[in-house]
């Protein structure tokens, strides 16, 4: 370079003066991971809001195919060539109409060498087509048209099923061939169903830890001086009574046994009043929470501080739940959701004041908690379905803001989950 | 806003003040953490590792000395971490290969000088690399580089001996540095 003479002695110091003035511009996604990663409230909107989007999507509307494949019969087969040129005549009449589309042509591979054609039909030409929908619930493809070009394919449990063909047909018609539409579970959807339920659950709540030891050395006091060897014994404790819960939900089948879950519920909690034991005080675990006085008569034996014991929380739970066995009336489900919460009587929230200064033990307005859930659904005759089973539903963080026993205010519920659902 | 005012503000977590440690000397770590890094990407990584912890544990620092040197401490250990983590280090890979390296100097920029530096510190290979980067431009002791790189005192001094002899023929191809012995020809 341009001063650089002496190799050994002076590259050391090159280097040094060369990289000190070096400067990159980071990316500005890098603020913005920092950011969000020393504030992590900053998730919780943008988390509803995704929670909002999956609830919409789960509600629109899909396009409603039913995959139908038919083979023939190994049994009828009289004719395989003959047999095979008349299902690519009867493919590509069914082409011509714009209500049944070829999907492909596949072999069947327990029918060898037999001919196949896969129809994929489209719903929404329903009406055009009077094609009955009710025809496909009961997983029987039943097509009726008025135009005589088109074939009818009719249910195939019977031994004589027949088919009406235009005059092309009328080879198949004579040999009696029996048509069979075979139900493959994977080309042949289950028509997309939705259950509406409504459900109350009562329910007891408990605090993670009941018991809770805390020993604070010194302490400091607003008014001078320190307040040294306090123990405090476990005995102060928020206990919950009876809690209730109650909802309505949509659920949707996307298999055969797992179905999609969303919906809204309010939540009722009661909170027993503090209660300090005879020989404990209620203090903080952290020192710099509140300032103790000893004077203030809140840290004196027998008193009681009053807090907000009524709390209403309106949730959205949204999750899966599957069939784990059953029959037609009887059915087994085991379910889980997550439910975002937000509290609405949080502004109502009591206040300590402790040497004029606040130590506000507010509530947290948002929460996340989390159900599991199992139970046994009846369906009745007039298409009701009754469910029953035991819930657990587990509140991921503190009740309050500032936790009033060493973070031990996270609540949990077990209770019996009663509810009604329908099928639409 | 003043220094004092700017560390207060991140203590209590204040998100002016945040930013503003952030816009102030995000650049400088970033061309630290480019000389450790194999890539711009894992440089800004190493940034954002760093600054995290900055504001995690400003509240340690003592204001004994200056606030950028501090800074630059917790990143360059950051790189370290993040080196370490990553199984950079292997002493006998270093040594192994490395006098069968080449240096391929003709992707190094022809523009900005300091960049240019950067880029050939940045041919080396990785222990010889942060041992150059700690002991000539941090100004780490060998014994300091050791504990850090978990490595033995005399290895630190090897790999700086052979990283400085490798970027000094470096420098000299990209005729960043004049020729020795044309010198003394000349001369």
């Amino acid at each position: 370079m341009n001063q650089y003479s002496n190799h050994t002695d002076s590259l050391e110091q090159f280097l040094k003066e060369t990289t000190d003035s070096f400067c990159m511009t980071p990316n500005k996604r890098v603020w913005n991971s920092i950011y969000n990663n020393i504030h992590p409230c900053r998730m919780w909107p943008s988390f509803t809001t995704n929670t909002i989007i999956v609830i919409c999507f789960l509600f629109l509307q899909m396009p409603k195919t039913v995959h139908v494949r038919f083979n023939h019969s190994l049994s009828k087969l009289v004719n395989k060539t003959t047999l095979y040129q008349e299902s690519k005549v009867a493919k590509s009449k069914i082409k011509s109409n714009s209500n049944f589309l070829i999907k492909k042509n596949k072999k069947e591979n327990n029918l060898a060498d037999l001919p196949s054609i896969e129809i994929e039909i489209n719903k929404s030409n329903y009406h055009n087509s009077r094609i009955s929908e009710s025809q496909f619930e009961q997983n029987n493809l039943s097509i009726k048209n008025d135009t005589s070009d088109l074939p009818l394919i009719d249910k195939t449990n019977n031994q004589n099923t027949f088919l009406n063909y235009t005059q092309s047909y009328q080879k198949i018609k004579k040999r009696n061939i029996q048509f069979s539409i075979e139900e493959n579970s994977s080309y042949v959807k289950r028509k997309q169903s939705y259950l509406i339920q409504l459900y109350a659950t009562p329910s007891f709540g408990f605090l993670q830890d009941n018991e809770i030891e805390e020993n604070i050395g010194n302490v400091s006091s607003s008014v001078g001086g320190t307040a040294s060897g306090i123990v405090t014994e476990n005995k102060s404790v928020i206990k919950p009574t009876l809690n209730l819960e109650a909802g309505g939900a949509v659920m949707m089948n996307i298999s055969r046994i797992i179905r999609l879950k969303a919906g809204m519920q309010l939540n009722y909690t009661k909170l027993d009043e503090i209660k300090p034991s005879d020989n404990s005080a209620l203090v903080s675990n952290n020192p710099t929470l509140i300032n103790y006085n000893p004077s203030n008569p809140l840290f004196q034996r027998g008193n009681t501080p009053s807090l907000n014991t009524d709390l209403f929380q309106i949730s959205v739970p949204i999750g899966t739940e599957i069939e784990i066995m059953g029959n037609d009336k009887f059915r087994w489900f085991a379910g889980a959701t997550i439910q975002p919460s937000y509290l609405i009587n949080a502004e109502s929230t009591d206040e300590i004041h402790l040497n004029n200064r606040d130590a506000s033990f507010g509530l947290r307005k948002w929460n996340l908690n989390t159900s599991f859930e199992t139970y046994i659904s009846c369906k009745m005759k007039n298409g009701v379905i009754l469910n029953l089973g035991p819930q657990f539903r587990y509140q991921w963080l503190s009740t309050h803001n500032k936790p009033l026993m060493s973070g031990m205010d996270k609540l949990y519920n077990v209770g019996l989950k009663l509810g009604v659902s329908r099928v639409f | 806003m003043t220094q004092e005012l700017m560390i207060f503000g991140v203590i209590k977590k204040n998100k002016t003040a945040q930013e503003f440690l952030y816009q102030k000397f995000s650049a400088k770590m970033l061309g630290i953490c480019y000389r450790y890094a194999k890539s711009r990407m894992d440089a800004e990584d190493m940034l954002q590792e760093g600054f995290i912890k900055v504001y995690q544990e400003l509240h340690q620092f003592r204001g004994d000395g200056s606030l950028e040197g501090w800074i630059k401490r917790v990143v360059v250990n950051t790189c370290i971490n993040i080196l370490k983590k990553m199984k950079k280090f292997s002493d006998t890979i270093d040594i192994s290969n490395a006098e069968s390296l080449h240096t391929s100097y003709h992707i190094v920029p022809s523009f900005v000088q300091a960049k240019q530096v950067i880029e050939c510190i940045r041919l080396l290979p990785i222990g010889y690399r942060t041992v150059l980067n700690l002991y000539a431009i941090e100004g780490f002791s060998h014994r300091e580089i050791g504990l850090m790189l978990e490595i033995e005192e005399s290895t630190s001094r090897s790999q700086y001996y052979r990283a400085k002899n490798m970027l000094e023929s470096i420098l000299i191809q990209m005729e960043i540095l004049p020729n020795k012995n044309r010198t003394q020809q000349l001369g």
